[in-house]
Parts: structure tokens; sequence; C-alpha cells
């Protein structure tokens, strides 16, 4: 955590008839800081989101913002700019008057109602194609002003549930590159995801849920640490090792893939052989095998 | 209160850029309107398919004329209504009586025959004014007096002939031009040379033509109007019957096009949720209180908007006749209000587009029907009138009807508006509570 709490939840629960879709949920997060919250379909992370957007009423627990209360005032919501996992647009208006119209929700108008739309426009890469209909955009561009949608406020604490779901690459690398500008910038981010490389890059800390609970929550290097488990040496040699070398068992035919503590000796030892190493790499353990460490299971299944 | 008019703006931006719902909102009613209008054929009170209605005034008294009505009651186009009093008399009623029966728009036209039209048989083709038949149309059946002319002039060649078409009495007829003429003083010499001229040269020409080869025994066709009748203008009354149907489908129109604002509301509070606008406006400051007061505020003057469009169509296209602007917007307001009501509550009747729509079209359409969506109140039987209570789109045809046609006073509106605006406030605390259940 980067400095005093933007953000503090205790207790949080909320259950839907017999499922408990959050359970006793207590975490913070610092101002500036970036969280992932991390987690399979179902893991209750839209439910978290709801609950600290107002949006839904927890059963139990207390969340406070900036030490000014719980979104159920709506002076602490409009602290939070969110980007909904769904697509939250008007698709018969153009993507001009949806922001301006998100935008005076929030009692801004005038000037700094257009100088805002044209920020926005220009961060969702949008300007060229403000004047069409949304409903015949393409599914990127949809995203990309979903995103820019919930910055027409210039919102202190902007939290994105999935906001990447089913875009191409380039425009993943836009959203991507406007999140991280934004938190550059000093914005607090509170970002959920099931791609493990987004939260790898983009967050300080990542919270790992699965069925309403909350299993982890640190720095990823420190999560791989404690829950990643060994580095896998992968190898391809011309040749087979001498009988003596210490990874002559490891070897399946002239491939290697060893599992160890130790990845950077083994490829010394590998190194001692060199005319006949072919291909080399090391995997380090990554929030995917954090995650399977901790629930058995893969976070895409 | 502007976070509130941003929302109305945007859902009525949204409202009228769906085509699909705008066919229902605009151009359903404006068929059903035009088509209801037409089917039930002109003239609330007088107008039936069997012809148009006219009340005739006979004046002369004399065989021309009656030669002239012999004609027009055999005419199947016509309908020549008696006096109820005048049981015998197939001849009909006094200029007073007939004026007062095409004002309040029980009858399409009247026609008046002048005295002295019988006097002089070709007076009607010389366009002789004291002899001219006199007819006043329905102002609003303006489009029908061209046709009434065209029977009227067909009428009367018939008539003249079928009373000269024999040649001695024709040539007496003539004989007795000719004196009379002569007796005239008031016709300065050219005139009568001229005149004299004519009938000398009828004389001889009816002692040797042949009428049939002439075909004027026929249907008098191709002689066209020979300005045989002057038109006259007739003061539309005070009236408590509709001008036309188009005042009574109008009505009709009018609220199949509100359900059709109502229905596409309560659609568009499901899409916010389902598309998820609902959760960014959840989000935003606003208070629930506020996000359904601007929904309503947007349905309220959606309703508005719409009816003033179809009225506008009415009054410019079809010739309908607003009885009180003021009591109208009343009766629009009013009618607004019940069913932003019955927007609420649809709202709520499934979790889809697709539920909602259903079940709420499903629901409506009954009480639609009973309330007069469909037959009009005014061609409803008592018992089924007494029934249609139950539903407020009788109230809401009753209020517009009311300040369109029926002449209702101020008193007489209130009953309707206070209805429609109590339902309206039921069925939205209806559809508030309900919202939390479905929302939840
Ligand atoms: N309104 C609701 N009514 C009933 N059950 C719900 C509701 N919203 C969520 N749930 C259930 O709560 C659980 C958590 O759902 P949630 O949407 O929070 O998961 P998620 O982590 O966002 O999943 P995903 O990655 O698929 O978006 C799920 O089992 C879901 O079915
Ligand atoms: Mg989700």
């Amino acid at each position: 955590m980067r400095g005093e709490p933007t953000l503090t939840i205790q207790g949080l629960h909320k259950t839907f008839g017999n499922l408990v879709a959050v359970h006793d949920l207590s975490l913070e997060i610092g101002a500036g800081e970036a969280l992932g919250l991390l987690g399979p379909n179902g893991a209750g992370k839209s439910t978290v989101i709801a609950m600290l957007t107002g949006a839904l009423t927890p059963d139990k627990g207390k969340i406070n913002l900036q030490g000014l209360g719980s979104p159920v005032d709506p002076k602490v919501r409009a602290l939070i700019g969110v980007v909904p996992q769904n697509l939250a647009l008007y698709d018969e208006l153009t993507p001009e008057e949806n922001l301006r119209f998100f935008g005076r929700l929030y009692g801004i108008g005038g000037k700094e109602l257009r100088a805002r739309v044209d920020w926005c426009l220009d961060l969702a890469g949008l300007s060229s194609r403000k004047k069409e209909r949304v409903g015949t955009h393409s599914g990127g561009m949809k995203r990309r002003l979903n995103l820019a949608c919930g910055l027409m406020h210039d919102p202190k604490i902007l939290i994105c549930d999935e906001p990447t779901v089913g875009v191409d690459p380039q425009s993943r690398n836009h959203i991507f590159d406007s999140i991280e500008r934004l938190c550059d910038g000093g914005t607090t981010l509170l970002y959920t995801t099931h791609y493990m490389e987004e939260a790898q890059r983009l967050c300080d800390r990542v919270a790992i849920m699965d069925q309403g609970h909350l299993l982890a929550i640190d720095t990823v290097d420190a999560l791989v640490e404690e829950h990643g488990g060994d580095s896998l040496v992968h190898a391809k040699l011309k040749a087979g090792l001498p009988t003596d070398h210490q990874l002559h068992s490891a070897m399946q035919g002239l491939t290697l893939a060893h599992r160890t503590t130790a990845p950077i000796e083994a490829v010394a030892s590998l190194l001692q052989v060199q005319d006949s190493v072919v291909e080399l790499r090391i995997d380090r353990p990554d929030l995917e095998q954090v995650f399977l460490s901790l629930t058995g299971r893969s976070l895409r299944d | 209160m502007s976070s509130i008019l941003t929302l109305t703006f945007k859902d009525l931006t949204l409202l009228f850029r769906d085509k699909a719902g705008l066919f229902w909102i605009l151009a359903f009613p404006l068929l059903y309107t035009g088509f209801f209008g037409m089917v039930l054929g002109g003239a609330g009170g007088g107008g039936g398919s069997s012809g148009l209605s006219i009340a005739l005034v006979d004046e002369d008294r004399s065989s021309g004329s009656a030669a002239l009505i012999a004609e027009l009651l055999a005419n199947d186009s016509l309908k020549i209504a008696r006096q109820e009093e005048d049981q015998d008399s197939p001849v009909l009623t006094d200029m007073e009586t007939a004026r007062m029966l095409v004002g309040k728009g029980k009858r399409v036209a009247f026609v008046q025959i002048p005295p002295g039209f019988g006097d002089h048989p070709f007076a009607i083709f010389s366009g002789e004014t004291t002899a001219r038949l006199r007819v006043g149309v329905d102002p609003t059946r303006s489009a029908e007096a061209g046709f009434l002319r065209g029977i009227l002039t067909q009428c009367a060649f018939k008539a003249t002939f079928s009373r000269f078409g024999d040649r001695e009495l024709l040539a007496l007829e003539i004989k007795a031009g000719r004196e009379a003429l002569s007796a005239q003083t008031d016709l300065i010499g050219p005139q009568k040379l001229l005149l004299n001229g004519l009938l000398s040269a009828l004389g001889t020409f009816v002692e040797g033509a042949n009428f049939d080869a002439l075909g004027l025994g026929g249907e008098g066709a191709g002689m066209g109007d020979l300005n045989m009748m002057e038109m006259v203008q007739v003061q539309p009354d005070a009236r408590a019957k509709p001008a036309s149907a188009f005042e009574v489908s109008l009505p009709q129109g009018l609220v199949w096009g509100l359900m059709g604002v109502a229905l596409g509301f309560a659609v568009s509070i499901v899409r916010e949720r389902t598309q998820g606008t609902l959760l960014r406006l959840r989000t935003s400051p606003l208070s629930l209180f506020q996000l359904f007061a601007g929904k309503a505020l947007a349905c309220l003057a959606g309703c508005m908007l719409t009816m003033t469009f179809l009225i506008g169509v009415g009054v410019l296209a079809l010739n309908v006749r607003i009885g009180s602007p003021g009591l109208l917007l009343l009766g629009m307001l009013a009618t607004s209000f019940c069913f932003t009501g019955i927007m609420m509550v649809s709202s709520i009747m499934g979790r889809t587009e697709q539920a909602v729509a259903g079940a709420s079209w499903g629901a409506m359409m009954p009480f639609a029907m009973l309330g007069g969506g469909m037959i009009p109140l005014v061609a409803m039987p008592p018992w089924l009138v007494s029934a249609s209570d139950y539903s407020p789109f009788k109230w809401a045809i009753l209020a517009l009807e009311g300040a369109i046609w029926r002449d209702f006073a101020l008193a007489d509106m209130l009953q309707p508006c206070l209805i429609l605006v109590a339902t309206g406030f039921a069925f939205y605390a209806l559809g508030l509570l309900g919202y939390r259940r479905v929302a939840a």
C-alpha cells in the first residue's frame, strides 16, 4: 500500500438466496495504489464492485471511501468512476452524446463539459467517429468508450470490471495504456480480471478471490514467492547428457523439463555442455501457478 | 432538477430514435385513425354506408319540385330521412331545421328548392339566381360536396325531362315562355330579342327533335354541372356529436399511440438494467428517486409530444375540429399521467425486454378493447359502456373526446381527469414497489 487508505472494506458479505457471492471480505487500497482483483468466473468480483459503487446493498460489512463514508452517500459515489463489465452505453446515441449525458449527471456543464468530452474521445481514440451511433461501432471501440464514460468526471478512484474482455490486442493495449497513464497521474485503481498477465503488468498488489472468498492479497512478487513454487527450466539438446551430469535423470529423450528452486544453477550446469544446447528457457512461476496452488484449479477452466 | 431533465432529454432522444418503436407510436395510430375513420364512414350522426344523408327543403311545392324530389328519393346514393313528427310526408323540413341538422353534423347537407323552381323548368340550366337549388354542405364533409353536386345535377336532369318528355307539353311551355317574355317590362330590347330568339329556336328544335338520340332521357351524363345550384355556407353548431368519424377514431388512435409510448419506456427501463446502463446511473450521484422521476417525466413528455403530433395531423389532414383547446390540454395531461403509471407497472411485468413487451401488450389489450380502443364508446351497447368504467382507456378516450367533440364543460372533464390521475398515481406506486422485487 502506497499511502493512507483510500478505500477500506470490512467484513463485506453478500448472499443471493443460498449462494454466498461474497464471504466476509476485508481489504484496503491505498491512495494512488493499483489493486488487481483476480478470480475465475463467479468468484464474486462484480458483486464486490456493485457494492463498492452503491448499486448493491451488502448484507453485512462496511465500506469507507476516503474517510467520507459509504457509497450510499451521493457525494461519495461522485468520487468513483466505474467501468462496468457489461458495456453500459446507449447504442442509439453517439459517443459524444453518451459522454455528454454521463458528464451532465455529475453536474458538469458548459466549457468544462466540452473539454472533458474531447479529452475522453481522444483517450478512447474515437474523435473521428464521435458523431456515429455507438450501435454501429465495433466491440473494441465500444470497450474503449465504456472506459471513457467512467472517466468523464475525472474520478479519484477508478473501478474497472474486466475492461478488456473480448477485444483485439490493439484495443487492449490502447485501454491498457490509458489506464497506466491514469495510474501514473495518481488515480487509485481497482481492476478485476481473469487475465493474470494484466494484473501482473498493471497492479501494485493483487487480491485473489475464489467462490466469494479472498484467498490471498499481496504484491505479485510476494505471492509468487510464497505460493508460486518452483521455476521450470526447459531445454532442447543435440545429444544426450553425460550420465554423470546432475540433470541426466531429468532428460526425456533430447528435451529437458526440470522443476527447481534454483534455476540459475541448473542453467549454469547445462552451459558446461553448451555445444549441444539448441534451446534454453526458464519459466518463472506466475500468478497462474499461484492460483493453481491456492485453489487446486486453473484460473481459466 | 437539472439531472432529472438530463435523464428526460436522453430518454426522449432514445424514444424517437427507435424506428420500430416509432411505428407503434406514430404510424400505427395514424393508420388506425385514418382507416377506422374511413370504415366508420364519415358522418358521425347522419352517416352510414347506405348513402349521403341530406335534409330536403321544398319551398316551391310545385309539380317541378315534386318531380325533383321523386328523383332524389329514388336515388340510391342519397338517404333522405323524414322528420320524426312528419311520418307520412317524405318531404321534409323547413330551412331552420335543415340548417340545424347540418350544423350539428346529423346530415351531410341540405338541399333547398326555392320558390319558383318549378315555374321555369329550364331555369335550372340557365343559372337564373332565384330558381337555383341552394345546397349547404357540412364543412367537415366538403370532400363529399362534389359527389353530391353530381347526384343533384343528374336528378335535376331526369326530373326536368321526365316532366317535359312529352313534346306537346314542352311546346306549350315554350309558348308560355314567349308570352311571359313579351310581358316582361324590366328587360331591355336586346335581351328580349336574344331570349325570344332562343325560345323560338328551342321551339323549332323541340318539334323536330329526337330526344332519345340526344340521350337526355338517360343519365344526364356528359352535361356537366350547369351551374344549376348555389353552394351556401353552413356554420357548424355547438354539437355534442362528432362531426366526422375521424373525431371518433382520433382519440382511439391516440390511446394506441400512448400505449406505444408507455411500452417503449417500460422496455427502456428493463433495457437499462440488462444492458448495464442502470449500473452506471446508480453509480452516479443520482438517487433512485431521481432516476424514476426522470423516467416518469420523459414518459409524460413523450405522451404529450406524441399526442400533439397526432392531433396536429388530425386537425390539418382529417379536418378534426377541437371543441376546446384548453380542456384538451387538461385531458392530454391527465391521460399522459395515467399512461406514465401504466409504463411503470408494465416495466415490472418481466425481467427481459421481450417478457415485458409481451406481458404488457397482453395485459393492456383487453383493457384497451373494453375501454373503447377498438369499438368506439359511441357505438357500444349501454351494458358494455358501464363495464368499460373499469378500463383506464375509457376515461382517457372520454377525456379526449370530451374536449374534442363532446362539448364537455370543465366540470364534466373533472371526473375522467381525476380518475386518470389517480390511476396514474396508483400504478406508479405499484410499479415502484414491484421494482424493488424485480431488480433485486
Ligand atoms: N443478481 C444476482 N442474483 C443472483 N445471483 C447472483 C446475482 N449476481 C451475481 N450472482 C451470483 O453471484 C456469484 C458471483 O457473481 P459475480 O458476477 O460477482 O462473479 P464474477 O467474479 O464477476 O464473475 P465473472 O468473471 O464471470 O464476471 C455468481 O455465482 C453469480 O451467479
Ligand atoms: Mg464479473
